[in-house]
């Protein structure tokens, strides 16, 4: 009998150390990526969505974040360094590598991609992710933050001086003009901002958008469908009048030309009677708590996007084209098929419910909770999963996304995503290298500048567009865009 | 003395600009750091500029360091600094010495290859194949060795070794001084204030190393303090980043803080050599 059993116990010693060295080590997935988040744990160990991927798809899924990232991610492709997925950050970076065949095309793949599209909500012919009619792009983000701009006014004001919101920009002249007259953060000094905005292009959007106009180069679409340019804009001169107006009479921010954070600084200050900016910048709890410090009694409300005033439609800000993603992340064109495998393995995944609310919100029960209405509720250790937005790699809905994540501010997202926006399509063409686009914008916002401030008068606009086709090949910019949007079906 | 009108008139000027000079300089450092201890609505309250804070918070350098990845970067760079400076000028001196000694053979064809690599760097990506072939990826070695020996501090070590006596040369010689001994014993000794000056060079460099960093290093565990710093203010600076939670401001200027206390604090320590090392080589003759 011993001899049966030490006989078995051998067997299963030989089985088990067998099985042992049977166990494969996991397949280990480089994925660049460009998105910053703060609160990434620094080893894999504590990484609870690293574990959580590897428990359930038996993938090593790193992702790397690398600063400078256009440099250090050409460093690491072009040395050879081991990659499998990495984050194109604009077309063009993808037209560059793609030419270069470092990409896989993901021809094979439309299966995979169909299911992750049906799960994010993507279009499923989105030009910026092709090179030469091969599709080598999976969308990683939507053009969504175009939608969290809002025209925030204070509604204490309001309700205190009896004021009536705007819904026009004459309205909102002379809504500003009220504002003037009142000392709005009621510190005893004439320090009142009636108007401001975040970036001069976002902020004075409020006021160009109902005409359809944006001061800068943006593509858009004629009102035969054909492709043009902002700077084009049969209203612009109107447009332009009218933020003129704005600045001469002191009703506008100067530090709307900064765009930095001394915007923000005034609004928090509760100078400001009118911000154009995004809600995630004023909305937040801790930033509520901030402008109610300075002023308990303060509140911002947003109100709907203006019309022009004579008849035409409400518009608010610029929005680039629905077929269009910032973000993209490409394979690597050298993976083998293991490799291959596995990261569809894990994008798989990212398209279930659980893979999809761990890289929104974290670990179910651990950071957030269904509350009795089915609703996301977050728990107390939300803040630890801060970082897993940097694992979004086929993207987000917004609308579902922020409504979880910051529950206070979920009326103005749901606002900001149905406010009508004038939509832009510079994201769906891709500038050749001969063509100089930075020296174009910079002169153009130059003079926009000049234009807005009264420095330049408004009959030399004319001279001033004949300069850009003179002396910034303007026409040929306009036929690139052209070419490209109608070889998208985009533009006629 | 009797001192006349003009005399006191003159002096009144020379301290009225030196007080203006001591104002702009002192009034950015403290503008700085009390916003780096001001809350923020505080700061909101009081249009944006603080002197003298009326209330205090440590929230931002709190902020900064919960994570415990900034005091793991303020390791990393310690190491970086310290292990980099002293063979950096291990390295510079053991090249510098025998390049500025005239009976070295072919030491200025030597000098002018140094000089040319000044001029004409390899660029990102052939450098990046050479760490990656010596293997140092993604270890500190990667943001030692490449910038071993910076080409302007060896040329301005070179001009001091230059400068010293030959006569002391000899005579360590003719005392049975082997060139190390000469070295070691003779040129070392006087060499402190250049040391000091290179020094503090390399490691204010190896101090504030970011792009070498980005570039070598994924592992989170190896990124140096400036690294770790960058991405806290990129992250809090983005314009509509969902995420950030954190005031930009007050973050911002913890950080400046954070950073460049230690090298403010070891600079007057070592000024008097500072001053002395960045003469050294000026005057021939």
């Amino acid at each position: 009998m011993k001899r049966i059993v030490t006989l078995m116990l051998a067997i299963m010693m030989v089985l088990s150390m067998a099985a042992f060295a049977q166990a494969e080590e996991p397949i280990r997935i480089v994925c660049y990526t460009d998105t910053n988040a703060n609160g990434f744990p620094a080893d894999l160990e504590s990484n609870y969505v690293y574990q959580q991927i590897l428990d359930r798809t038996g993938v090593a899924f790193e992702v790397i974040y690398l600063d400078e990232y256009d440099v250090a991610l050409n460093a690491r492709i072009m040395g050879e360094e081991e990659w499998h997925m990495a984050s194109m950050k604009s077309a063009t970076n993808l037209v560059t590598y793609a030419s270069q065949e470092m990409l896989l095309p993901l021809t094979d793949y439309a299966d995979d991609l169909k299911v992750a599209y049906e799960r994010y909500g993507y279009d499923t012919d989105i030009p910026s992710l092709y090179y030469d009619g091969v599709q080598y792009g999976i969308p990683a983000a939507k053009a969504i933050s175009d939608y969290y701009y809002l025209i925030l006014v204070r509604e204490d004001i309001n309700q205190k001086y009896n004021l009536t919101t705007p819904t026009t920009v004459p309205e909102l002249y002379d809504y500003c003009k009220a504002l003037k007259a009142i000392d709005v953060n009621e510190d005893g000094q004439d320090n009142t901002i009636p108007f401001t905005g975040w970036t001069k292009n976002n902020g004075f959007t409020a006021i160009t958008a109902p005409f359809g106009v944006f001061l800068g180069n943006k593509v858009i679409l004629d009102a035969e469908g054909k492709a043009s340019n902002t700077l084009l804009a049969p209203r612009m001169k109107e447009a332009l009048e009218w933020v003129r107006k704005f600045w001469a009479d002191g009703l506008v921010d100067a530090e709307v030309f900064t765009g930095d954070s001394n915007v923000k600084a005034n609004v928090v200050a509760c100078n400001v009677g009118v911000a154009a900016m995004p809600w995630s910048n004023i909305l937040k709890a801790k930033y509520v708590e901030q402008y109610k410090a300075v002023k308990p009694d303060a509140q911002y409300g947003w109100i709907g996007a203006l019309t022009d005033g004579k008849g035409g439609d409400p518009v608010y800000a610029i929005a680039e084209y629905e077929k269009y993603t910032g973000a993209k992340f490409v394979i690597n064109e050298a993976c083998t098929e293991e490799e291959i495998e596995a990261i569809w393995k894990v994008l798989r995944y990212f398209c279930t419910d659980e893979g999809m609310m761990l890289v929104y919100q974290g670990q179910e029960n651990v950071h957030w909770v269904y509350d009795e209405n089915h609703e996301v509720a977050l728990t107390s250790r939300n803040g630890e999963a801060n970082f897993v937005h940097a694992y979004q790699i086929l993207g987000r809905d917004d609308a579902v996304y922020l409504k979880g994540k910051f529950p206070e501010a979920k009326e103005a997202i749901a606002f900001g995503l149905a406010t009508p926006k004038l939509i832009v399509y510079n994201g769906n063409v891709v500038c050749p290298e001969d063509y100089n686009l930075a020296d174009l914008d910079a002169y153009v916002n130059e003079e926009m500048i000049k234009f807005i401030k009264g420095e330049r008068a408004l009959e030399e606009y004319d001279a001033f567009i004949k300069e850009l086709y003179d002396a910034y090949d303007f026409q040929t910019w306009l036929d690139i865009c052209e070419e490209q949007l109608q070889a998208q079906n985009i533009a006629k | 003395m009797v001192r006349s009108k003009n005399d006191r008139a003159f002096d009144a000027l020379v301290y009225g600009i030196l007080l203006f000079v001591l104002l702009i300089t002192l009034i950015p450092v403290m503008f700085v750091v009390s916003m780096s201890f001001t809350p923020y609505e505080e700061l909101i309250k009081r249009g944006g500029f603080v002197l003298i804070p009326t209330k205090v918070t440590m929230t931002a350098y709190k902020e900064m360091l919960s994570d415990g990845l900034l005091l793991g970067g303020l390791w990393i760079t310690v190491q970086v600094t310290v292990i980099g400076t002293i063979l950096n000028l291990i390295a510079t001196t053991l090249t510098a010495y025998p390049l500025s000694r005239r009976q070295m053979p072919g030491s200025k064809l030597v000098t002018k290859l140094i000089i040319f690599t000044m001029l004409f760097s390899a660029g990102t990506i052939p450098t990046f194949l050479i760490v990656k072939a010596t293997g140092v990826m993604n270890t500190i070695w990667a943001m030692i060795l490449p910038s071993l020996i910076t080409v302007y501090n060896l040329i301005v070590m070179k001009a001091f070794f230059e400068g010293l006596p030959e006569e002391l040369f000899e005579a360590a010689r003719i005392d049975g001084a082997t060139e190390f001994g000469v070295l070691l014993r003779i040129v070392m000794p006087m060499s402190l204030p250049i040391m000091m000056t290179i020094g503090m060079y390399y490691a204010v460099t190896h101090w504030n190393a970011y792009m070498v960093a980005v570039l070598y290093i994924t592992d989170a565990e190896l990124r140096p303090m400036q690294v770790i710093l960058r991405r806290m203010l990129k992250s809090a600076n983005m314009d509509y980043n969902a995420e950030d939670v954190v005031p930009a401001e007050t973050l911002r200027m913890a950080a400046v803080c954070f950073a460049t206390a230690p090298i403010v604090i070891i600079y007057p320590f070592i000024q008097k050599y500072f001053v002395k090392g960045t003469l050294a080589g000026a005057v021939k003759g």
